[in-house]
């Protein structure tokens, strides 16, 4: 599914990322866990193709594919989601109207037919009751005046209705109180599947309760220092950082 | 043309529907006054093709009164586009909002001067003005002067300006939910229209008018 090797990444001059490789197979839930600063978002932001990073070395397939030649928009069309860790707000452009065109986007890189309004409603009020958010989410402006956890569910919405291959939430349970976090994760755990792979990216152990990881990595300064099983979550949350094992 | 609103009536004035084939140059000037405790809407939207100078002046007469003033100013190509919007508090407790906002694309140059004037007398007055543009292309230039002339002092006067582009943030968040440029494009222009389209009162007008300044864009 995802497969980086010896990435190198820089912000300006500043080297963020300095030799990372990680394979994702199909089916899997990683999860990147790591201090600030260690290069998570940077990860993230990367594979999702923002265009503020210098790629110095190394590669990334994704379904066997070189992705970073890959534009943001044809990465999201062959199925990589990023759950953005701020959700941006954008005033005047209706959430239906933005969810739709979204999904059509996908559904005509698939050559599959357009889904016209009523059926698109139809749709995101069952995904909606999954996330058990509320209609009234579907009149708002994306976003805009959402707070922390009703953008992360935003998010989720978003996983649920577009189906991608490969999910990355980027610190998707910062701003989630604990009912909505259960919610969130059951709906991503609804959709776990043998060929759709997640790379959670997190500061806590906490989601790591509620979605399971097969693997856990601790990114430090750039590289991954330690990978291991889902154990490995719960022993960073013991020790920290500093002194793992 | 003059317009003198009723005490107590209402003047509601969208923008007269100008379609895109239509010229819509030279100078145009408006008037209006308006007595105690009426209240004027007016939404203007300048969709054009050549050069234009709006200049729009609303007088208040009596107490109690207010306007409610949205302009969308829309250039391409090397249109040149001036509007000008003068309200001027002469009596007391009246209030006005003036919401402007322009898009200028291509080397299309706009400019926006809006005064406010509060004479001594006017105690109670609430004024507002707000200037917001979007450059869409780098040759694209917009000179935007606030005038407040406030002579009283129990008065409430707030005004705003911001000049900028297309939100790189929000531009990204769309592509990597699998819009184009374009696409991504155009939704955060029809987005930063709307709120003045919102402004039209009339459900027919406000579609019609929405569809023209879509087709614009």
């Amino acid at each position: 599914m995802l497969e980086i090797k010896n990435l190198k990444v820089n912000i300006g001059d500043k080297p963020i990322l300095k030799g990372l490789s990680l394979s994702v197979k199909p089916g899997e839930i990683h999860a990147i866990m790591g201090p600030n600063g260690s290069g998570k978002s940077t990860l993230s932001q990367v594979l999702a193709g923002h265009p503020d990073y210098t790629i110095t070395d190394g590669s990334v397939l994704f379904k066997n594919q070189n992705l970073l030649e890959e534009k943001p928009e044809e990465r999201a069309l062959k199925g990589l989601f990023l759950a953005f860790q701020y959700p941006v707000e954008i005033s005047g452009v209706n959430n239906t109207y933005f969810l739709k065109a979204a999904l059509n986007a996908k559904r005509k890189s698939q050559n599959l037919p357009e889904l016209d309004a009523i059926d698109f409603l139809k749709l995101i009020k069952e995904k909606m009751a999954l996330l058990k958010m509320d209609e009234a989410f579907l009149q708002r402006s994306v976003n805009e005046g959402f707070s922390g956890g009703e953008k992360k569910r935003n998010e989720a919405l978003q996983i649920a209705l577009l189906e991608p291959d490969l999910a990355i939430l980027d610190e998707t349970d910062s701003g989630l109180d604990i009912d909505a976090l259960k919610i969130v994760a059951e709906s991503i755990n609804a959709l776990r599947s043998p060929t759709r792979s997640f790379l959670v990216v997190t500061h806590y152990q906490r989601l790591l309760d509620y979605i399971v990881p097969d693997y856990v990595h601790v990114l430090q300064n750039g590289q991954i220092t330690q990978s291991g099983g889902k154990e490995l979550a719960l022993e960073l949350e013991r020790s920290g950082y500093e002194n793992p094992r | 043309m003059k317009i003198r609103v009723k005490e107590g009536e209402t003047y509601s004035g969208t923008s007269p529907l100008t379609p895109l084939h239509q010229v819509e140059s030279g100078v145009t000037e408006q008037f209006f006054e308006l007595e105690a405790n009426s209240h004027l809407d007016l939404v203007r939207i300048s969709f054009g093709e050549d050069d234009f100078k709006q200049s729009f002046e609303v007088v208040f007469l009596g107490e109690g009164a207010s306007c409610n003033l949205q302009f969308l100013d829309l250039a391409k190509n090397s249109r040149k586009l001036e509007t000008i919007i003068k309200v001027k508090h002469n009596v007391p407790n009246c209030k006005s909002v003036q919401v402007h906002k322009g898009l200028y694309s291509d080397n299309s140059r706009g400019i926006f001067k809006a005064f406010i004037e509060v004479a001594k007398h006017a105690l109670g007055t609430d004024a507002s003005q707000l200037h917001r543009s979007l450059l869409l292309s780098p040759s694209a230039r917009v000179q935007a002067e606030p005038h407040l002339q406030i002579g009283a002092d129990a008065v409430k006067c707030k005004h705003g300006i911001s000049i900028g582009q297309l939100d790189e943030k929000a531009l990204f968040y769309l592509k990597a939910r699998g819009l184009d440029e374009q696409t991504a494009k155009r939704f955060l222009i029809q987005g930063f229209a709307k709120e003045i389209l919102e402004a039209i009162e009339d459900e027919k007008s406000r579609q019609e008018l929405e569809q023209q300044v879509f087709a614009w864009i």
